[in-house]
């Protein structure tokens, strides 16, 4: 008898242990997508801010009573990420850099399309004597770790013949940076334009009118489970993804508009478009420029220790056909060209 | 006694503290207005005060620790009943001490504040993190003390119960369960100490919009010391507050056992 | 007794055992993700590499130098001020009620003030942990000589000791016990700190290679962490612990008797 209600009674401890951790059910119905959301403002930049300033997918979708939830992540890309591992969002659109280790990582994700374009600034305090790259060494660099300025930071020391070693590393980011900055806490970091223009940093060095490479490719990603569920839900999101994309290609003001709505001024938003085209923008294509840039980027990242193990991303992340399909399906193959490593269009 | 005798006492019996007090509030004072301190680093006590009534009439304040508070209610919640259950079960039974004792000892030996990356990585940053990482941090408390009470519960109330031939469930509701509450209360005293430190941990590793980690560390970030020095002094009541209550709730309870007894 | 005994041992290692084949299991078949819990043969492996890189060895030390420093300074004036506060009524008067107040609050509010006070290097580092190992030493200092029983004090009182002699041979010996308890409960608030600090300031040290590798979904390599410094911890409380029973030894058999 004392035995079978010990028994029962560590039973039972054991379902009430395992019981309370949290489940992880997807909810029904719910379609949650994550961004990297440094500011903290409810609009993405790009065609993605066209997409939600329509409320295309709300449209969309409102029929069969499906909902969009839009999560922006204060953790970034490496948030987003674990949103995605822990259940929480279903979609991300993140960078390089955290779409790669999470990749390299284990975590079970596609990439449905590219979205190219983003821009930074490597910014010192105003009065600071750091002219050029070369200057960094041995000084503290803010450091968003994990994210793609991190990435950029490897590729811009390495140019000039320097490693993460060469510097300190101080892992900050938001508010927290620009305070540390201003301040004279950090010596340098990647930022936005906003705190040139309002006269509390200088800028030595960006990815403006630089090659591509510098630049921030993001993918559109899926966790794997989820398109295995719903396969239709996600070409449905994708066409409608795609739509948004064409408009915001043939709206370049209306698009920049909604753009301003993420806080970056108008100004320093064509400033940093760096007159590429709003087709290149707005070009969903995983072609030679992505393809590339990432393949490049996975031998630098196991170099610099970000990725512990290397992967085939043709095999593990890239998935075509959904794109494929939807572009056949809106007549659009023919709309953006595929670019090259260059970020120039390939010619028939 | 009228109010004047009671302050006079209070004064008396208090005065070197006070004089101490004085003293430290006088040099603060005297820094901050001769500047020998740039209010940048440090604030003034009419600064403090001021930004306290700021926060406390925008609702800030109210709105952060509102939400710390439930962060905790939720986090001690289920730390503490895990915490009590496993304590009852290794406290009654050998079997369920030696197969779990080896395991919470091994996992106590992480320090709570080592969790915080795990727990990121494994709940995000979101309500569930918080909540997981606080309950971690008020369970041991409770499972320790809840054991060590129950084992002390002395031999000759169990004789006692055997000649009654209690059944079991009864011999803990009677006998096991009320002799362990002086023991159960100091450890939730200590839970809630530890919950009270451990959602400020929470908040600066893991920001969320309310809370008042997030305002202190907001207020760090945004180089405003005024507003941190508020929340320092809100957290400080609050953990007084938290061990006063408890310390009381204990020492009743343990006279209580002697007259019992 | 003996069969007893081991048998007993055995029951313990019953529950980690089902756990660690029920993990290894889950994890092998992907029933839970092994990006959120990694199979221990994939720990194994990332602290293998981590170990026969250095970088391991490398934080380690920068994280134990650290809590050495601030275990240092924060328990020897911990240490001071308990010893004053316990032999010295004044000191006991005036400095006590301050004692308190600022005891109530938790360390981890002062982050703020003392990143703004002192930058996020090392000097924050070390003042933060000395912060956290000098309130137990305190109190528990301050306990032990306060609880010297005063029938000690009165046989010391006929012998006419000098203050040295008294302290010596009286005081210090009977508070030892719960001085021994204030540094244990320091060293490990200090280890606890230090991982503390590091998350939130980085630089080298094992919490930052935490928070980095969580960053880089490197789940791996931040649950390495998680068990490097349990043991680390671990050891080092039992370390004090063994100084504690050479030091002590004649204690306990006295209390004994």
């Amino acid at each position: 008898m004392k035995k079978t209600i010990n028994i029962l009674l560590i039973l039972a401890l054991g379902v009430a242990v395992f019981g309370a951790t949290p489940g992880f059910a997807q909810p029904e119905k719910v379609i949650r997508i994550g961004f990297p959301g440094g500011s903290g403002r409810p609009l993405s930049a790009g065609g993605w801010g066209y997409v939600q300033a329509k409320n295309l997918f709300e449209e969309e979708f409102k029929k069969d009573g499906w909902t969009i939830e839009y999560n922006y992540i204060k953790t970034a890309g490496p948030g987003v990420n674990e949103g995605l591992a822990n259940n929480s969002l279903d979609f991300g659109s993140h960078g390089d850099l955290p779409v790669l280790s999470a990749r390299a990582g284990g975590l079970k994700i596609k990439a449905l399309a590219a979205v190219r374009g983003g821009t930074s600034h490597l910014l010192v305090p105003t009065n600071s004597n750091i002219r050029t790259i070369k200057d960094l060494k041995g000084k503290r660099v803010g450091v968003n770790v994990g994210t793609w300025t991190h990435a950029l930071l490897i590729k811009v020391l390495k140019d000039n013949g320097l490693t993460m070693k060469d510097i300190k590393v101080i892992n900050t980011s938001g508010t927290a940076f620009e305070t540390a900055l201003t301040t004279g806490d950090i010596d340098a970091g990647f930022g936005s334009l906003s705190l040139i223009r309002s006269g509390r940093a200088r800028e030595i060095w960006t990815t403006v009118g630089r090659h591509v490479r510098y630049q921030n490719t993001n993918t559109f990603v899926v966790r794997e489970e989820f398109l295995k569920k719903h396969p239709d839900i996600v070409k449905r999101l994708l066409k409608v993804y795609v739509k948004g994309l064409y408009l915001a290609s043939l709206n370049k003001n209306e698009t920049l508009k909604f753009n301003t709505r993420t806080g970056t001024a108008l100004a320093d938003l064509v400033t940093d478009n760096g007159g590429q085209s709003i087709k290149y923008l707005t070009s969903p294509k995983l072609d030679g420029q992505v393809t590339q840039q990432y393949k490049d980027s996975l031998v630098l990242f196991k170099d610099n220790g970000l990725i512990r193990k290397t992967f085939d991303p043709e095999k593990d992340l890239y998935e075509r056909k959904y794109l494929d399909e939807v572009l056949k399906e809106l007549k659009l193959e023919n709309h953006w060209p595929n670019y090259d490593i260059n970020g120039n269009p390939i010619k028939k | 006694m009228s109010i004047t005798t009671n302050v006079a006492t209070f004064i008396r019996t208090r005065y070197h503290g006070l004089v101490s007090f004085l003293a430290l509030f006088i040099v603060w004072s005297a820094v901050s207005h001769y500047e020998l301190v740039s209010a940048e680093y440090l604030p003034s006590p009419p600064a403090v005060a001021k930004a306290f009534v700021k926060v406390i009439k925008s609702g800030q304040l109210g709105v952060s620790l509102g939400s710390s508070l439930v962060r905790i209610a939720e986090g001690f919640f289920i730390g503490t009943t895990l915490g009590f259950l496993f304590g009852v079960a290794m406290g009654v039974s050998a079997t369920a001490e030696r197969l779990f004792a080896p395991l919470f000892n091994a996992l106590r030996q992480v320090p709570i504040i080592g969790w915080i990356p795990l727990i990121i990585v494994w709940c995000g940053i979101n309500e569930p993190s918080k909540i997981s990482f606080i309950s971690i941090g008020a369970f041991f408390p409770i499972l320790l003390s809840t054991f060590e009470g129950i084992r002390s519960v002395s031999k000759s109330y169990l004789e006692v119960a055997q000649v009654f031939e209690y059944n079991r469930i009864k011999l803990l509701r009677k006998i096991v369960v009320p002799g362990a509450v002086p023991n159960i209360v100091s450890g939730i005293r200590l839970s809630m100490g530890t919950s009270w430190l451990l959602v400020v941990w929470a908040e600066i590793n893991t920001r969320s919009a309310y809370g008042i980690g997030d305002l202190l560390s907001s207020a760090g970030d945004g180089k405003k010391p005024d507003i941190a020095f508020v929340c320092i002094i809100v957290i400080g009541i609050v953990a007084f507050l938290i061990n006063e209550l408890f310390g009381h709730l204990e020492a009743r309870l343990s006279t209580w056992r002697k007259s019992y007894r | 007794m003996k069969i007893q005994l081991l048998k007993n041992k055995l029951t313990g290692l019953i529950i980690p055992l089902v756990l660690y084949v029920a993990w290894d299991l889950l994890s092998r078949y992907e029933l839970v993700p092994s990006t959120l819990m990694p199979p221990p043969k994939v720990l194994f492996e990332t602290w293998w590499v981590m170990q026969s890189s250095g970088e391991l060895l490398l934080n380690m030390k920068m994280s134990l130098l650290r809590v050495g420093a601030g275990f240092l300074v924060g328990a020897s004036s911990g240490f001071l001020l308990g010893t004053a506060m316990g032999l010295w009524k004044p000191v006991e008067q005036y400095l006590n009620p301050v004692f308190n107040f600022f005891r109530q609050v938790p360390v981890v509010a002062w982050i703020p003030f003392l990143l703004l006070w002192l930058g996020i290097d090392e000097w924050f580092k070390i003042v933060f942990i000395s912060c956290g190992a000098f309130i137990p030493m305190t109190l528990k200092t301050y306990d032990g000589i306060k609880n010297v029983p005063a029938s000690y004090l009165e046989v010391v009182r006929v012998f006419e000791y000098g203050w040295f002699r008294l302290l010596r041979t009286v005081i210090v010996p009977s508070a030892l016990p719960s001085i021994f308890t204030g540094l244990r409960l320091s060293l490990s608030e200090a280890w606890m700190l230090v991982i503390g600090a590091e998350l939130v300031a980085a630089g080298e040290g094992i919490g930052n290679v935490m928070v980095i590798a969580r960053r880089l979904f490197q789940t791996d390599v931040v649950l390495v962490g998680v068990i490097v410094i349990a043991i680390t911890g671990f050891a080092m409380d039992r370390l004090l612990g063994l100084l504690e029973t050479r030091f002590l030894g004649w204690h306990r058999t006295q209390n004994a008797q």
